[in-house]
């Protein structure tokens, strides 16, 4: 069944795209995170 | 009522603490997807479509993996009140979540060619079907919830009941069989397909270690972010 090799092709590219995705959303919240920590710290020192 | 334990002790987590192990677990993952589908025969029956069961089992395994965390840190929430419990278990119920979407999502590649159709009311796939809906109602309920003891204390619940269906998943084959294989053991599968399942299975392991370990410290420093702003608006008022 040579076809096999689109679904298997499929399930690789789905399996990484979720991955790489995921890594990226969780880059973008660690650098909000510490960007909100940052500015909480700075006006924490203020007052 | 015992209130939230969180004001004196969240503490943002050092930066980059994670990083390292991420990029082994991804490596490592990478290493085994090659080393398995090089190692592999074809499958007699299924051809190269056996290939898929690198990733479905492994993902579908490690969903069980965040579920438990879910629940232990569920349960340790409700009993010591300790805020990052709650954080934690929604750490790994963030991950557990997407887990199961692409356990589905595998799921249904392997089914089309293999069965012929691309989904069934199989009770195996009822069952994650049913668990990555509690999960993603898990999710969408601590976003309407504003106040964190209520948050974690509903979250907790849920949790639990979400977590509780994991053994309903993995036994559904046995107890009700219809299309679903039943599980695989070593003794039931071929040689040359053990190593890459058990390589595929440790690294999958990894990865979600980091990802619920990077999505807490994620979560830990946003909320050491509010309690900064919260402490200082109490010293404002108190001055």
């Amino acid at each position: 069944m040579p076809e096999n090799i689109y679904f298997v092709t499929a399930a690789y590219v789905a399996t990484w795209l979720v991955i790489i995705g995921y890594l990226l959303r969780l880059r973008a919240l660690m650098a909000r995170a510490r960007e909100s920590l940052a500015h909480a710290n700075a006006s924490g020192a203020a007052s | 009522m015992t209130s939230v334990n969180a004001q004196t002790t969240l503490q943002a987590p050092a930066q980059g603490r994670s990083t390292g192990f991420g990029w082994f677990a991804v490596l490592f993952l990478i290493a085994a997807q090659v080393t398995a589908i090089v190692i592999s025969p074809p499958d007699r029956d299924m051809g190269d479509l056996q290939k898929i069961m690198y990733v479905h089992f492994p993902v579908a395994l490690n969903t069980f993996t965040c579920f438990f965390v879910v629940l232990l840190f569920s349960v340790r929430f409700l009993w010591q009140r300790r805020e990052q419990d709650d954080l934690l278990a929604a750490s790994a119920a963030e991950v557990g979540t997407i887990m199961t979407g692409l356990t589905l999502a595998l799921g249904m590649l392997w089914g089309r060619p293999a069965w012929g159709v691309w989904w069934v009311w199989d009770p195996r796939l009822t069952s994650t079907l049913v668990l990555f809906l509690i999960f993603a109602g898990y999710l969408a309920l601590r976003e309407f919830v504003e106040d964190p003891e209520r948050r974690g204390v509903w979250s907790a619940a849920v949790g639990i009941l979400g977590a509780l269906n994991v053994p309903i998943v993995y036994m559904s084959v046995r107890w009700w069989r219809t299309l679903h294989q039943v599980q695989s053991s070593p003794s039931t599968v071929d040689p040359s397909y053990v190593i890459g399942i058990r390589l595929n299975l440790t690294a999958v392991l990894l990865l979600t270690i980091f990802l619920i370990w990077r999505r807490y410290e994620a979560a830990l420093t946003e909320r050491a972010a509010e309690h900064v702003l919260q402490t200082a608006a109490l010293g404002g008022a108190n001055a």
